[in-house]
């Protein structure tokens, strides 16, 4: 597998690090040799002009006598010092004294005077008594300072061309061993993470151990967080296909009901046969069941998207709650409900529809999960602040266990219970979702072989003076 | 259409109007037919109105579930009597295998089917 960062990578960044810094020194080093240099031929020539000085008084007394002998021997004792050139001696009447170098820079005598193009010079009168006998012209050459500038140079050079030879491998071990080594496990990691989705450790080392083990905590934290979120979403994918299966189930009971109806209609109409009104009847009860199926649905997918709207009027709940009552009476004629009223009107502000749709689940539920016959007990009980409306019913109770899950989303789903009573067990979801949009509370008090108490408490409409 | 057919089914189906239909168009085919709300009552009235040739069996129900009924059926009678699993599951046939069934009708279906199914196991029993 190719890893994102290669071996000649990590040699390129080393020694374009190296390069640079080599460069940036050089331009230094470049301006300080100038510096140096152009002081040393300074002093050059400040000595050219002491020399000269010094040799214009040396050679007065001995040009005085016409002593050649002692003005050869001054000349040669100034000529010590390699720097000198050349010097021509002009002392009274006699030939120019004209010491120059050969190619082995040894002192000769010349006949003519030198022409050096290169070199500095300077020239003074040479006075004994205060008159002028003759004078006296010093060459010097700046070759041997610029011969010691470029070894200097050449040196230095070589050193540092050494150095960075030494600092590019040590650069590229460490970054390797450092660098390029945890990089390349991390990325082994991230491969291994995502394609076997199992999480291995990662193996740090180096010298910068303390620096990578943060990362490598926040990577496996990062990949730990990922897993779970992958993990709850999958288990979310579950439930709401499991839901979806039985959503489909549900669905199918009232559509073969109608089916036969239908079908039944047909075959009475083709033989000729009446067809009554208890037929239309189921018809049309089918119909309605399957219809608050889709409104179920449908509400669930609004509640999802946050789309509930309510539509708050202010209402008497104690009359919707005694009208509830009496529509469910009618229904279920064998069915003994008692309401307790407080006798006077309590307003709240709500949606009468959806506080009659949460009233129609509870009914539903009380008459559904209590033996034929047992009555149901209705009660509407106001304080100042608070309206509470309770339904109880004399079931089997409910365990501690489901009364945490019942009014979760998709309970019947989550609590793996097999449905005794058909629906999409959605029916508490959605009045939970109701009373708490109204601001209000739902809940239910039950033990198990003593019924089940559900209630739910609504705020009461502030009183206009 | 087979006329003269002593034929007894019981039909056990939680949902009254499913229950109604297929119970009248037994009737209306010259059959009788007996229907109850769970696998409970459907056990009570095989010992009170018994035997029956052919029977019908919903599986989710309240009380007594099609599982459990056909389990305590066979271990009461054996495979005396074939039973037809009515189910909304998405997996009918599976279903029927499950509970050991001779047949399955899958939710939604329609009347001809139905009929179809009593005409299999009735006409069967006639010859």
């Amino acid at each position: 597998m190719k890893m994102g960062i290669s071996r000649s990578t990590v040699f390129y960044v080393s020694t374009l690090l190296v390069v640079t810094v080599t460069l940036a020194l050089g331009v230094f080093g470049f301006l300080n040799y100038t510096e140096i240099r152009n002081n040393r031929i300074d002093n050059l020539k400040a000595n050219l002009s002491i020399q000269t000085s010094q040799l214009s008084i040396a050679l007065a007394l001995p040009g005085w006598n016409l002593d050649n002998f002692g003005v050869e021997r001054i000349i040669d004792s100034f000529l010590l010092d390699r720097n000198i050139s050349a010097v021509v001696a002009d002392v009274g009447d006699k030939e120019k004294s004209i010491r120059v170098r050969d190619s082995n820079w040894q002192v000769v005598t010349s006949k003519t005077i030198p022409i050096l193009i290169n070199d500095f010079t300077e020239e003074k009168s040479i006075i004994f008594k205060n008159e002028k006998i003759g004078s006296v012209q010093v060459y010097v050459t700046p070759k041997f300072i610029q011969q010691e500038l470029l070894s200097i140079v050449i040196r230095i050079v070589f050193f540092t061309l050494v150095l960075d030879l030494l600092l590019v491998l040590l650069l590229y071990f460490l970054l390797s061993r450092n660098v390029l080594k945890p990089l390349t496990e991390i990325e082994r990691y991230a491969v291994a993470v995502s394609s076997a989705g199992a999480v291995p450790n990662l193996q740090m080392g180096g010298y910068f151990l303390t620096e990578f083990r943060s990362l490598t905590v926040s990577i496996e934290n990062m990949v730990a967080q990922l897993i779970n979120a992958k993990s709850s979403a999958e288990q979310t994918g579950n439930i709401k296909s499991q839901f979806l299966d039985i959503a489909a189930h549900e669905l199918k009971t009232p559509v073969t009901a109608l089916t036969l109806l239908v079908d039944m209609a047909n075959i009475y109409v083709s033989k000729g046969m009446p067809l009554g009104k208890p037929e239309i009847e189921r018809i049309k009860k089918q119909t309605n069941r399957l219809k608050g199926l889709l409104e179920d649905l449908l509400d669930v997918s609004r509640m999802e998207r946050g789309f509930l709207v309510l539509r708050p009027v202010r209402t008497d709940i104690a009359a919707l709650v005694n009208e509830s009552v009496d529509d469910y009476r009618s229904q279920e004629p064998a069915r003994d409900f008692h309401f307790t009223n407080p006798g006077a009107e309590v307003f709240i502000d709500c949606d009468p529809e959806k506080i009659n749709q949460v009233l129609g689940n509870l009914l539903n539920n009380a008459i559904h999960y209590s033996p034929e016959g047992s009555p149901i007990e209705v009660s509407l009980t106001a304080t100042p602040a608070v309206v509470r409306v309770s339904i109880k019913d004399y079931g089997p109770g409910i365990s501690k266990a489901l009364q945490e899950k019942l009014f979760t989303r998709f309970f019947r789903v989550i609590s793996n219970e097999s449905a005794i009573y058909p629906g999409l067990g959605l029916g508490l979801y959605i009045s939970r979702t109701i009373i708490e949009k109204h601001g209000g509370t739902i809940g239910l008090n039950s033990e198990e072989g003593h019924g089940s108490t559900f209630y739910f408490d609504l705020p009461r409409a502030e009183i206009k003076a | 259409m087979i006329s003269n057919v002593s034929g007894k089914i019981l039909i056990i189906e939680d949902d009254s109007d499913i229950a109604f239909v297929l119970k009248t168009m037994i009737e209306l085919d010259g059959y009788t037919a007996v229907t109850a709300g769970n696998g409970q009552i459907a056990l009570d009235l095989i010992q009170s109105e018994g035997p029956f040739q052919l029977i019908f069996l919903d599986m989710q129900m309240p009380i007594m579930n099609g599982w459990v009924f056909a389990e305590t059926f066979y271990k009461l009678y054996g495979h005396t009597v074939p039973i037809v699993v009515m189910t909304a599951a998405a997996d009918s046939k599976h279903r029927a295998k499950e509970v050991d069934a001779n047949d399955c009708l899958a939710k939604p279906f329609e009347i001809p089917e139905f009929q179809a199914m009593v005409q299999k196991y009735l006409s069967v029993k006639s010859v």
